[in-house]
């Protein structure tokens, strides 16, 4: 979808730059393969998440022609295959994308915008910080170091889902496993904490 | 040498290291643009002063990578037996350039190793689209 978004908006002047926070560079490629018409770029070391504010993945944010950010980091879906799970109806976001390209409307005012960016708390820089380390030290080959790095930072954000689940492959966690499963159930415990704008959320009772 | 991820650079840095990061208040300089002076640490009229100057400067006038940090508006982790350090902004200062919404530029490598930035995109609007494969 964000690949037909592209070919629909992009005469009207909208970009997609699809930031791949992923250390697993073949799978980057297999999903970018699908999607021509995207400019991919890979961010092993999670610099635009920590500098916007990403918390989880999918993810958007809306940059103006001025540099100015419009839309805060929220959870946005290409589809709705995983509504069952993640209860996002994903057309909401597109509709609202459309109408900001087309005709230059904003649904937030720069107030709420800023009310809304996910400022990082010094536990969570921290841990973003032991990630960097954790790349580092895994390209170096050295996995102990790397593991020892990724535990601090899953100690100083257990519910960041991007330092969290993020971690899972490069320690040979399986990220769809009983593990990640775990974490979600931690997550839900904890108020399932993340974006508050919540654009297209079904919301769910119990 | 030693390794610090320099918020997006990879830097190699002289250090002496133990249980503690220290560095040569030049290297610390070089590294960070913050001088240390009678007054505090300074970049250019801007001076910060230092509260627990035990801890932010050893016995023989090394300056203690982690404690300094945060004197300079910085987070640090230091792994002084991997020989590796990162910093980036401290919360307080991130926060702030967040809701300046000012976007922040950045310059990643495309699949080919090219180099994109947020700037190639001037008078566009761009979707940020943050995702990955796990």
């Amino acid at each position: 979808m964000w690949q037909q978004l592209q070919q629909e908006l992009g005469p009207h002047g909208l970009s997609i730059i699809a930031v791949a926070i992923d250390s697993d560079v073949d799978a980057v490629r297999e999903w970018a393969a699908h999607a021509p018409e995207l400019t991919v770029v890979i961010d092993r070391e999670y610099t635009v998440a920590e500098r916007y504010g990403i918390v989880n993945v999918p993810a958007t944010v809306w940059i103006d022609e001025d540099g100015h950010i419009v839309r805060p980091a929220d959870t946005a879906m290409g589809d709705d295959r995983f509504r069952a799970f993640a209860h996002v109806d994903s057309s909401v976001h597109h509709t609202l994308l459309r109408k900001w390209v087309m005709n230059d409307e904003r649904d937030l005012d720069d107030g709420t915008v800023a009310s809304l960016m996910e400022r990082p708390s010094p536990e969570l820089q921290l841990a973003r910080l032991h990630r960097r380390i954790a790349v580092l030290l895994h390209d170096r080959g050295d996995m102990d170091g790397a593991g020892i790095h990724l535990a601090a930072a899953t100690a100083l954000a257990p519910n960041d889902w991007v330092i969290r689940r993020g971690s899972m492959p490069m320690t040979g966690v399986d990220p769809f496993g009983a593990e990640f499963f775990s974490f979600v159930e931690e997550w839900m415990a904890a108020g399932s904490p993340g974006y508050r704008l919540r654009t297209g959320r079904e919301d769910i009772t119990g | 040498m030693a390794t610090v991820i320099n918020d997006t650079e990879h830097v190699e840095v002289e250090a002496v290291l133990d249980s503690r990061w220290l560095m040569q208040p030049a290297a610390f300089s070089a590294l960070t643009g913050w001088t240390l002076k009678p007054e505090g640490m300074c970049r250019e009229d801007v001076c910060a002063p230092i509260y627990h100057r035990d801890q932010v400067i050893s016995a023989d006038g090394l300056i203690d990578l982690q404690h300094a940090a945060p004197v300079v508006g910085l987070s640090a982790v230091v792994d002084p037996e991997r020989r590796v350090a990162a910093l980036a902004a401290s919360a307080p200062i991130r926060a702030q350039e967040m809701i300046s919404l000012a976007a922040p530029e950045f310059t990643l490598a495309n699949l080919s190793g090219d180099p994109v930035s947020l700037h190639d995109f001037d008078r566009r609007k761009v979707l940020l689209l943050a995702w990955s494969s796990w």
